[in-house]
């Protein structure tokens, strides 16, 4: 007999946003900004920041918050050499970072990523 | 019988090379004359040829033995800002689109983005992918 599985998304969002998970994330983060240092062109030590912050799930940010940041990262992989240092691979962070507004089969409205969409509405027509 | 050994290619010849090869019949007013190399545009004004497009590995990842990528980060210097962007905005759209002996596909990270080289203040513009890479049985 074929099992039926079914997900508790209430329970995954909630453990995604806890503070365990948040403390992994922030960890993550502090590593990768802990590999980044660079200087401008004026010999001034770039800063680098991290802001942890929750959309469906705890997340962190790592910027080189500098007008050279970006110049920075385009030359010199800065920010994405530090992450894969730490084991982290990049991804199509912007567009999967947008939350879409989605109505579940109940109604109910509520903000998603593209990818839980596409998963959710796998197969159907 | 131990397992077959597996390799994967050099992720930075094998875009370089790719990247050759679809810019080369491009009529595009900024892909004419692109030198595409893994080196950095010279500083040196005498030894300078733009476009330049430089192709450099920000990371590589084997999660299995025959599954191996690569964080593939793409600049592209030019002679003015829109130049260095359309170029950008076109080899990312050719990689995209492709598939070679080396590398079996692209996927989109970052940009392209405008921005300037953060050592002369040339514009430049740049773009990440992760290139999924062809095993190679030794």
């Amino acid at each position: 007999m074929a099992a039926r599985l079914r997900l508790d998304h209430a329970g995954i969002e909630e453990m995604l946003k806890s503070a365990q998970v948040a403390g992994v994330i922030d960890d993550a983060a502090a590593a990768v900004a802990s590999g980044v240092s660079e200087t401008a062109r004026d010999g001034q030590a770039i800063p680098v920041k991290v802001d942890s912050y929750t959309t469906d799930r705890a997340a962190a940010g790592v910027t080189m918050a500098h007008p050279a940041g970006l110049g920075i990262e385009a030359k010199r992989g800065s920010l994405s050499r530090a992450a894969a240092a730490a084991g982290l691979e990049g991804s199509a962070g912007a567009e999967a970072s947008q939350l879409l507004d989605y109505v579940t089969a109940s109604g109910r409205r509520r903000k998603a990523t593209r990818a839980q969409v596409d998963n959710w509405t796998r197969g159907r027509s | 019988m131990s397992p077959a050994a597996i390799r994967f290619p050099d992720p930075r010849l094998a875009v370089r090379d790719l990247a050759r090869e679809l810019l080369a019949d491009r009529t595009e007013p900024s892909a004419l004359g692109a030198v595409v190399s893994t080196k950095t545009a010279s500083p040196d004004d005498a030894k300078r040829s733009l476009p330049h497009v430089h192709v450099r590995s920000d990371g590589s990842f084997r999660d299995s033995r025959l599954n191996g990528r690569a964080t593939i980060r793409v600049v592209v210097w030019h002679r003015d800002e829109g130049l260095a962007q359309d170029l950008a905005l076109l080899l990312e759209a050719l990689l995209l689109a492709t598939t070679s002996n080396r590398v079996r596909g692209f996927s989109s990270v970052t940009g392209p983005l405008p921005t300037s080289d953060p050592d002369t203040g040339e514009p430049i513009s740049y773009f990440t992918l992760t290139a999924r890479l062809r095993p190679e049985q030794l």
